[in-house]
């Protein structure tokens, strides 16, 4: 037996490969699966869109997000459960991979499946535990990296605002950026920033713990959204 | 208070989710997405206009229809399915009442829809104070096409929109002609600045002019009591016809005998609203007769004033109103010692900004903390009573409210807003 699983259902489980036939695709390199251990996976739906399965070991020291539209991440758990039809996100944080849906599909059709690719994730240890884009990365293969990123992400939207953000540099994993055009003197620069660019770069470099703007707002000379009183 | 640590992704299912509701003219969203950084929780700005990444990041950033509160409540609600929404926070009066659509629609805990409906409407506010014995101006509603406006009515009488905000509209008329002109001015302003579409757009109110000293009250209420967060002295006179704001300086200068008496009249109005939770920004006169509300609302103060809250613990006010929401402990933290200020810069001259003058200056006066421009380099100016915008704002901080109060307009002679007619 592969898997004990506990919480609301346990099963053991008799693999009906056809429908594994996209995480086999993924762990094709997987040669060894006879010798993985035993495991035990506590699986918990929070409501329709959300499942929490929880293993006995720490995954990740902190929290790692990858989602459907980035992916492939790379990331060999990651991936394999987002090569899952309906997944969206998988978050994996301390000993939970938390998997995000957006379909009606039961929870239950997906639990096999899922606890299979964290159950081979983990046997492969270091990728499962580990960034896509490891904290060992030079500095300046960081940062070409992420303003390769700005160029074909960031910048094409924040143009339809008339706006342009530039990466000037990564100082203490703080990217440090400077806005011009239509970002400069906007009253929502800063959402820009935080809610947009910080989350979508810490979605794949989770080393960057924050945005800092040096960019001159009150020389902005047509800002897209100008500020009012109340 | 639960803080979060640094370097972490802000997203978890497991983590309790705010909605914010930040209008895209708002002065405040540097302030407010801070504060919910600062928190263990994730955030979700929504706006009446897309944000350019939203596509991008679609859990962090939303759009709604801010024209229209129970669609929003409707898109917000969707948007609950697949992100769990915990608290609902609005920023202005207009939004206070979206959210408190929204948290009906979901079911959270919030100000209750009708009283967020009684801040945010001048008249539907004053009749109730009134009833309740709040001592409130005079006051009748009225229709810009209204013909019986110009029947004899008692002067000095102010006439102020039912639905802007930051004085925009607000006029002071002494005799008959002022009046008639102050009505053809607000109209004016009320279709430049209301969909054709709003029924209430063309409504304004005539109100008895209150003689007497004003001041401004921020509070935070908590299980329906009324927390002073601080009170303002305003030490320029506001008599009209405009009624621009300028200095705010706290603590008053008062005697305790005035601000317990306009304490106890914010407590009543508060009361009396039924307003059992969150931010209020309540303005008074004061006078022989006692304290009066002139306006209140179920919001922060507006503007970057909000700086000017220095709390004990660290807290800034939008941190404050946001762990408030979200049922992360409803302590109040005490201000800071010693006196601040803030002098907001209002439009004196209707052109075209061409250069800003002096900033560095009024930045290295004594006492002052900070200079923010706000306005830009070619912006339209509009003074009061048309414009609403403000050219920035002056923070000064010292052990005494008078050292702040000089302090901020020494820095304002510094500065030189060049315009271009």
């Amino acid at each position: 037996m592969l898997l004990n699983w506990v919480g609301r259902c346990q099963v053991i489980p008799v693999w009906p490969i056809r429908q594994w036939e996209q995480v086999l695709e993924l762990q094709a390199s997987l040669a060894n699966i006879h010798l993985m251990k035993p495991m035990n996976i506590k699986i918990k739906p929070a409501d329709r869109s959300a499942c929490r399965f929880t293993v006995e070991q720490s995954l990740t020291d902190g929290e790692i997000r990858f989602s459907r539209s980035m992916a492939p991440h790379g990331h060999e758990m990651a991936d394999a459960i987002l090569g899952l039809p309906g997944i969206d996100e998988v978050v994996i944080s301390g000993d939970t991979v938390t998997v995000l849906k957006s379909d009606d599909r039961d929870w239950r059709e997906l639990e096999e499946p899922i606890a299979y690719a964290i159950q081979l994730g983990v046997a492969h240890d270091a990728p499962a535990a580990a960034p896509v884009r490891s904290m060992d990365l030079d500095e300046d293969e960081l940062f070409d990296q992420i303003e390769e990123f700005f160029e074909r992400e960031i910048n094409p939207s924040v143009a339809s605002h008339s706006g342009k953000v530039e990466l000037i540099d990564i100082q203490d994993r703080t990217l440090i950026v400077r806005m011009m055009g239509g970002c400069q003197g906007c009253g929502m620069a800063d959402v820009t920033l935080k809610q947009g660019i910080e989350g979508s770069v810490q979605k794949i470099w989770p080393m960057i713990e924050g945005i800092r703007d040096i960019t001159d707002h009150a020389a902005g000379s047509n800002p897209y959204f100008k500020s009012d009183k109340k | 208070m639960t803080v979060k640590p640094s370097g972490m992704p802000d997203h978890s299912p497991t983590r309790p989710r705010l909605l914010l509701i930040l209008p895209t003219s708002i002065y405040q969203a540097d302030a407010y997405v801070d504060a919910a950084s600062r928190l263990d929780i994730d955030l979700t700005v929504a706006s009446e206009l897309p944000s350019s990444l939203e596509t991008l990041q679609p859990d962090k950033l939303i759009t709604l229809d801010l024209d229209d509160d129970e669609r929003a409540a409707v898109q917000a609600a969707e948007f609950a399915e697949r992100y769990p929404i915990s608290a609902v926070v609005g920023v202005n009066d207009k939004t206070s009442v979206t959210a408190a659509h929204i948290a009906d629609e979901l079911g959270l805990d919030h100000l209750s829809l009708r009283s967020a409906r009684l801040a945010a409407s001048k008249n539907l506010q004053r009749e109730t104070l009134h009833a309740a014995g709040v001592m409130v101006p005079e006051f009748s509603l009225h229709h810009v096409s209204d013909p019986e406006i110009l029947s004899s009515i008692p002067f000095p009488r102010i006439v102020k929109p039912a639905s802007l905000s930051a004085s925009r509209g607000v006029i002071r008329a002494n005799d008959q002609g002022e009046f008639g002109a102050a009505v053809q001015r607000l109209a004016a302003i009320i279709k430049a600045t209301t969909s054709a579409s709003g029924a209430a757009g063309g409504n304004f109110l005539i109100e008895s002019y209150i003689p007497g000293v004003e001041f401004a009250l921020e509070g935070i209420v908590v299980n329906g009591k009324l927390h002073t967060l601080a009170i303002f002295d305003k030490p320029d006179l506001l008599e009209g016809p405009f009624f621009a704001e300028t200095i705010y300086v706290t603590p008053s200068r008062h005697d305790l005998e005035t601000l317990d008496q306009l304490e106890k009249c914010a407590a009543a109005a508060v009361s009396a609203l039924k307003i059992d939770r969150g931010p209020v920004h309540i303005e008074l006169r004061f006078n022989d007769d006692g304290a009066w509300i002139v306006e209140l609302a179920a919001r922060p103060i507006g503007g970057k004033c909000g700086r000017v809250l220095e709390f004990e613990n660290g807290e800034t006010l939008e941190g404050l109103v946001v762990r408030h929401a979200m049922g992360l402990g409803h302590d109040v933290p005490r201000l800071r010692a010693g006196a601040s200020g803030v002098m907001m810069l209002p439009v004196v001259k209707k052109g075209v900004l061409q250069e800003i003058v002096g900033a560095d200056a009024a930045r290295a006066v004594a006492n002052v903390t900070d200079v923010l421009i706000t306005a830009h380099p070619g912006q339209k100016l509009v003074p009061l009573p048309e414009g609403s915008k403000y050219l920035g704002f002056i923070f000064a901080r010292a052990r005494k409210p008078e050292a702040v109060e000089e302090s901020l307009r020494r820095a304002d002679k510094t500065l030189d807003f060049i315009l271009k007619d």
